[in-house]
């Protein structure tokens, strides 16, 4: 007999209610009208309200038909849509993604999964994302919280978890063929097949490609960021005869990206321009098994490897990542739901030096165990649920972190639910924290017989976890069935922030010249509190149309801040015909002192036509309200010289068979 | 790492993984039923069962299974579990969340015409595609479109109040 691992279940036992712990059963439903059958909410594809409603955290989900309806090219790119995200983009290949303050092109305190497979990189803690691609037309959804989600995912769930999970093999079925192309070179392919494997398995194979052009250099010379990428995968969905899931994928990608920066050089002009084209290639594996044990009990393995390979003249990084974990989930006495489980990793990794970089040792490794376990208690019949839970975990670098939390939440009534909760989260510290030794920028020689000084970056193996309190609470009401809304704030108190302190100069002749060095010592040294709110709103007016407009305030006493105060996002979501749809999305980021960027508000379109249910035609305006933008700088350490976003033009057509 | 099966948000990986979706699928099946008259042929005797196929690897079986107590008319529900090559000929009604568009779909709906099998689908445009009844996910609910041109050529007929409530698409409906 063939059962399935409920995954569904796990997730809504975990952070969310109990519903699992009630099975349905047609027999519950059979005795209703059609009528009443249409008011159901269930929690499947779209599952937004419904499970958003039961979940005490601040938890936002892009669904396939946003990401598709938005045109997104990227996981990036659909990440703009995600309210109180901080998403800027820096190069045509790098971005800077955060949430709730942080920001920079090596933001560090956000865990970012792809089906259960981390991919942040210990290297700095923070996310190529670069290399974080799949096709998205087999993404099922993108769910994000906001806030730290450490008791469950572990170190680096500090300010924030996103998930992208892609879909059931079994619902990608058939033939899908894309291709597309616009302003500055861009031109995209993409093919997909999917077959049955088996009795009750499925498969599907993809392949994709893409090039993009260059942008324009804030420098005033063009910029070199153009860069392309070539990417297979597969993805199988069994039932065993036992009745046990498994599930296996895998992908291997392929890019050249380009990037123009400042390097130092220890004689005069002491900085030149440089252009490279680095050289990424990457691969992974993934495997799955589930058993459900009884009713509500349900175990799951689940193991991938992935390595990289970064050829770079700054820092070449070759590393191997293996993760193990398993879970337990299991009802009891009706009213606990349980989770536990335990994991591992293991990293390895092999770095090359260059004249500005060095990494001692050369080559290393980090490994971690973890074990977790929560509680979500139901009292007063369901109306209010308590989460319990706390992770334990064990690093190479800090030793064992604790990372607990609390969270409530009370449903007034169908309309209306208050959430509150109370996390500790720790960021453990990176590789480069830990060993890099990088020539940042050279000083020119304040008098003409003085020398120059050179800036160095110099990590510390003493520097410790930075930790964060976070007190948070919310509020989701819907008036109507047409509107809802979603309110989420929050008090982070962060304490042991890595900071760079200037130490004590010296004088080296290093390199031949004879220079100062002005060492940034990394320690703990760093404090902040960082509060705000999001606020979401949803309304869908007529059938065929659907609005979302959201804000986001965000207020810190963190001197490096890179984060807007203000952020403003506009949604629109229009069937105009039954063939036609015509989409469009505003936003507005304040300025950003500190990184010298102005305030902006942009605007996207897009228009489709679908002809036959098989085959779509669309076309695709960005950045519409400026020819040329600056979003974000990058940092200044890595000379990266920004390139601004332009004005474009995307036409596409996919083709299902 | 991960859990990202613990994402919060129900992270399902599939709608037919969800029990709550396929139990009320099943119950939208079981109502279509009471809404559809056959024509006579389809019935041996007053007592000879509605029989309510699910395809084997589909969820949906385990939540239909239940609907076996049930009564429609002077009709007992029977529930049938078929294989993928199974012939559908002996259904009244069958309920599927894959036809791969173009031939079997064609296949499908010819064979159903012929023996007045009602096909149902969550599939993707469903009844658009000449299907006879889709469910739609509209949000976090359900609706279904009824392909009337599709539905006259198997002989079964719906009931007005079905129709009420339902989106009609394809031919009859422009």
């Amino acid at each position: 007999m063939k059962r399935h691992w409920v995954a569904a279940a796990v997730a809504a036992s975990v952070l969310s209610a109990v519903a699992a712990a009630r099975p349905a059963s047609a027999q519950d439903y059979a005795d209703l009208t059609l009528e009443q059958l249409m008011k159901i909410e269930i929690t499947s594809a779209a599952k937004r309200p419904e499970s958003i409603e039961n979940t005490p955290a601040a938890v936002f989900v892009l669904t396939d038909e946003d990401i598709r309806r938005m045109g997104a090219r990227s996981i990036p790119e659909a990440l703009r849509m995600v309210p109180g995200l901080n998403v800027a983009q820096i190069t045509g290949s790098s971005w800077a993604i955060s949430a709730r303050g942080f920001n920079s092109r090596f933001a560090n305190k956000l865990l970012v999964l792809i089906d259960g497979r981390t991919v942040y990189t210990p290297l700095f803690s923070g996310v190529y994302w670069d290399r974080q691609d799949t096709l998205l037309e087999d993404v099922d959804r993108i769910e994000v919280i906001r806030g730290p989600g450490a008791a469950l995912w572990g170190a680096n769930a500090v300010n924030g978890v996103i998930n992208v999970i892609t879909k059931h093999s079994r619902d990608t079925q058939g033939t899908y063929l894309a291709a597309g192309a616009g302003s500055d070179d861009e031109i995209r392919s993409a093919v997909r097949h999917g077959g049955r494997l088996g009795d009750g398995g499925h498969y599907r194979v993809y392949g994709q490609a893409f090039n993009e052009g260059s942008r324009p250099g804030t420098d005033g010379v063009g910029g070199a960021d153009d860069w392309r990428t070539a990417r297979v995968g597969f993805r199988a969905d069994l039932v065993d005869r036992s009745g046990d899931s498994w599930h296996f994928q895998g992908g291997s990608f392929s890019s050249v990206v380009g990037d123009g920066y400042i390097g130092p050089t220890l004689t005069a002009p002491y900085s030149e321009r440089l252009e490279v084209d680095s050289e990424v290639t990457g691969s992974f594996v993934l495997g799955s098994w589930s058993r459900e044990l009884a009713a509500d009990n349900k175990i799951e393995l689940r193991a991938y490897y992935q390595s990289e390979v970064f050829d770079d003249p700054r820092v070449g990084e070759e590393r191997g990542t293996l993760d193990v974990e398993a879970l337990h989930r299991f009802v009891v006495g009706g009213r606990h739901n349980i989770v536990w489980g335990v994991g591992g990793r293991y990293s390895r990794d092999d770095l090359a030096e260059s004249f500005s970089v060095d990494f001692e040792p050369d080559s290393d490794d980090q490994y971690l165990v973890n074990a977790f376990g929560q509680d979500t208690m139901q009292f007063f019949g369901g109306r209010v649920e308590v989460t319990l839970g706390t992770k334990l975990e064990y690093n190479s670098y800090t030793g064992l972190e604790v990372q607990p939390n609390l969270r409530a939440l009370w449903h007034l009534d169908d309309r209306n639910a208050v959430w509150a909760g109370v996390s500790r989260a720790v960021r453990t510290p990176s590789r480069a924290e830990n060993d890099l030794d990088i020539l940042g920028i050279v000083l020119p020689p304040s008098t003409a017989a003085g020398l120059p000084t050179a800036i160095r970056f110099v990590g510390d193996r003493a520097v410790r976890s930075e930790e964060l309190l976070a007190l948070e609470a919310g509020y989701r009401w819907r008036p109507l069935d047409s509107v809802s809304f979603d309110l989420a704030t929050f008090y982070n108190f962060y304490d042991r922030l890595v900071t760079s302190t200037a130490g004590q100069p010296y004088v080296s002749t290093s390199g031949g010249t004879t220079h100062v060095v002005l060492p940034l010592d990394t320690a703990n040294d760093g404090e902040a509190d960082v509060y705000g709110f999001e606020l979401v709103g949803n309304w869908q007016p007529v059938e065929s149309l659907r609005l979302q407009g959201w804000y986001s305030f965000l207020q810190t006493d963190y001197a490096l801040n890179a984060d807007p105060n203000h952020q403003v996002g506009v949604r629109s979501l229009l069937n105009l015909t039954r063939t036609v749809t015509l989409d469009a999305a505003a936003r507005y980021v304040s300025e950003i002192d500190s990184n010298d960027t102005d305030a902006y508000a942009e605007l996207g379109i897009r228009l489709a036509w679908r002809p036959v249910p098989n085959l779509e035609l669309a076309i695709l305006g960005q950045n519409l309200l400026h020819s040329e933008r600056l979003e974000f700088k990058g940092d200044e350490l890595a000379g990266t010289i920004s390139t601004k976003a332009e004005r474009s033009v995307f036409g596409s057509l996919t083709l299902k068979f | 790492m991960a859990l990202a099966s613990l994402l919060a948000t129900g992270a399902v990986a599939h709608p037919d993984d969800d029990p709550k979706a396929a139990a009320v699928k099943a119950a939208f099946v079981y109502n279509f039923a009471k809404f559809a008259t056959w024509p006579a042929r389809r019935f041996l005797s007053p007592s000879a069962p509605v029989i309510l196929c699910v395809r084997g690897d589909d969820l949906e079986w385990r939540a239909l299974r239940p609907l076996t107590e049930k009564q429609i008319g002077e009709h007992p529900v029977e529930v049938r579990v078929l294989d993928a090559d199974m012939p559908v000929d002996a259904c009244h009604i069958f309920f599927s969340s894959e036809f791969v568009s173009g031939g079997s779909l064609r296949d499908a709906l010819a064979t159903a015409s012929r023996y007045a099998v009602l096909m149902v689908s969550d599939m993707p445009g469903f009844a658009s595609l000449g299907g006879h009844i889709g469910l739609v996910q509209d949000h976090n609910r359900l609706r279904f479109q009824v392909n009337l041109d599709s539905v006259t050529r198997t002989g079964v007929k719906l009931s007005s109040k079905l129709l009420q409530l339902a989106e009609i698409v394809g031919p009859a409906s422009q």
